[in-house]
């Protein structure tokens, strides 16, 4: 049966109540700022430095929990992992995305993007019930059923009707974004195989953009390390092909590769050279098998 | 060959059948001829024959959950005879087969048990008109115990047949998955166990026959 979340307000800190249960931290509202269009925007976050930092902390994603399951892959995002923030129940809702959740920051605004394929898979476990019980996927597509009807929710050009299902406006903090974070934090805290599932998309999508990235940087052959800093560059989006390539070809293609796109996002430049310190000798055991689309 | 061998060949069968219908590891769908394959002929008139070997009159157009049908069609056509609880629901044969009365038949944990070809795995689910389904496989075995009792009715749950079995990933056949015989690709672990978060495995039925 549906659980239920009541909405607990303390200034700018946001909780919810499950059913009769005890009250757990959701996150803060924060203000974001846009530094081209000088727009604000107003969303939730439970990210270092705001309230339900120490909830987020409590659920981090280590590669050892997976390496029963995933020997290497569980290895290879985590220094992506770490720069996300680690958390399964990292959460923001001030961005264009609208709705970003997990150490994956998957992120709600793109069409059948890592958001979209995950939830998808999270709407068919049998818990489902207990969170949304009037989301469904129908044809490979989520919906909202409504008595007679089924509303399309995401297509292959769009995901706004599920964005705005998740969160309302950009302009202030709804209880329909409170709740909708509740019902996945709760979810992924209740359930270890909701964590599994968004470790398993997560391994996806790296295995996505490296594959990806060997078509335009020919990667067959180059050690994981490098491949990792690719991934991560391409998974943040902070730089292009044509800067990948010419760090490649350098003569330090390791050094060069971590100062890809350094200007905008040198602290996420700074955590991912921390992360990879004590991970690159065991990533660079292994090396990108075009042929066999894995690590060998 | 194993009968467990001949299980296979026959869900190997079906699914080619339908023209080969897969999700891979990694989720992506593949072969699927229509978004509701199951609608269109001839593919209903399989999901009929499922009916048929149960001694349903359905005719594969009716809206019924029809994978237990197909396991069932499955053991029937690989020569089970009166060896498997033939059933429309999967709770109900899983247990006829935990009560002991089938020999060479068993319901294990998934989470100690590795897959062999020819095994059932077996996974709850939700869905209209469903009772909360147990989501472990004690919980699984203790409703199992009291539908032989007859202190609960069945509750909804899938399985599908282990088809192959490679290092790290298993390949299953089921029925009215995706609304067509569908091949899926699962993860294991290394230990060779079921671990894959798209479904809450809550048994093995390992095939001795």
């Amino acid at each position: 049966m549906a659980i239920h979340f009541d909405v607990v307000r303390d200034g700018k800190q946001f909780s919810a109540r499950p059913d009769s249960a005890a009250v757990f931290a959701i996150g803060s509202k924060v203000r974001y700022r846009n530094k081209k269009t000088g727009v604000e925007r107003f969303g939730l976050s439970n990210d270092s430095g705001h309230f339900g930092s120490a909830e987020a902390k409590k659920q981090l994603y280590l590669a050892s929990d997976y390496t029963g399951v995933y020997p290497f892959w569980a290895q290879f995002i985590e220094p992506t992992a770490i720069c996300e923030g680690q958390s399964f129940i990292s959460l923001n809702t001030y961005d264009r995305a609208r709705f970003t959740f997990g150490f994956g920051q998957f992120a709600a605004h793109v069409p059948d993007g890592d958001f979209i394929r995950w939830f998808r898979d999270m709407l068919q476990r049998p818990e489902a019930l207990d969170y949304f019980p009037n989301l469904e996927v129908q044809d490979g597509r989520i919906v909202k059923v409504e008595e007679h009807k089924s509303i399309p929710m995401e297509d292959a050009t769009s995901t706004q009707p599920l964005q705005l299902y998740f969160n309302p406006t950009l302009d202030d903090v709804e209880d329909a974004e409170v709740v909708a974070a509740a019902k996945l934090i709760h979810w992924t805290n209740s359930h270890p195989e909701a964590r599994l599932l968004q470790v398993q998309h997560m391994i996806n999508t790296a295995r996505r953009l490296t594959k990806e990235s060997d078509k335009r940087l020919g990667l067959d052959g180059v050690g994981a390390d490098l491949c990792c800093v690719v991934m991560d560059v391409r998974h943040q989006g902070r730089a292009g092909f044509d800067d990948l390539q010419k760090a490649l070809l350098a003569a330090k293609p390791f050094e060069a590769l971590l100062e890809v796109g350094g200007d905008g996002e040198p602290e996420r430049v700074k955590n991912l050279k921390a992360a990879l310190g004590p991970r690159r000798a065991e990533l660079k055991k292994r090396k990108w098998s075009r042929s066999m689309a894995d690590f060998v | 060959m194993t009968f467990a061998e001949d299980l296979a060949v026959v869900a190997r069968r079906e699914w080619t059948r339908w023209g080969g219908p897969s999700e891979k590891i990694d989720g992506q769908l593949i072969g699927f001829s229509a978004s509701r394959m199951e609608a269109k002929h001839p593919f209903w008139t399989f999901v009929g024959e499922y009916w048929e070997s149960i001694g349903s009159d359905l005719d594969g157009r009716d809206s019924p959950a029809w994978s237990a049908a197909f396991i069932s069609y499955c053991f029937s056509q690989a020569g089970a005879k009166d060896r498997f609880p033939y059933n429309q629901n999967h709770s109900i044969y899983v247990a006829g087969i935990d009560s002991g009365n089938f020999a060479g038949l068993s319901l294990e944990d998934p989470g100690t048990t590795s897959l062999a070809i020819g095994d059932l795995l077996w996974a709850s689910r939700s869905g209209d008109d469903c009772r909360p389904p147990p989501l472990t496989f004690i919980d699984a075995q203790k409703e199992v115990k009291k539908i032989q009792k007859k202190k609960a009715k069945s509750f909804c749950s899938h399985s599908d047949i282990v088809v192959a079995v490679r290092d790290g990933e298993v390949d299953v056949i089921g029925g009215n998955v995706k609304q067509a015989v569908t091949r899926t690709t699962y993860k294991l672990d290394t230990q060779g166990m079921i671990k894959d978060g798209r479904r809450t495995f809550v048994g093995v039925i390992k095939n001795a026959l």
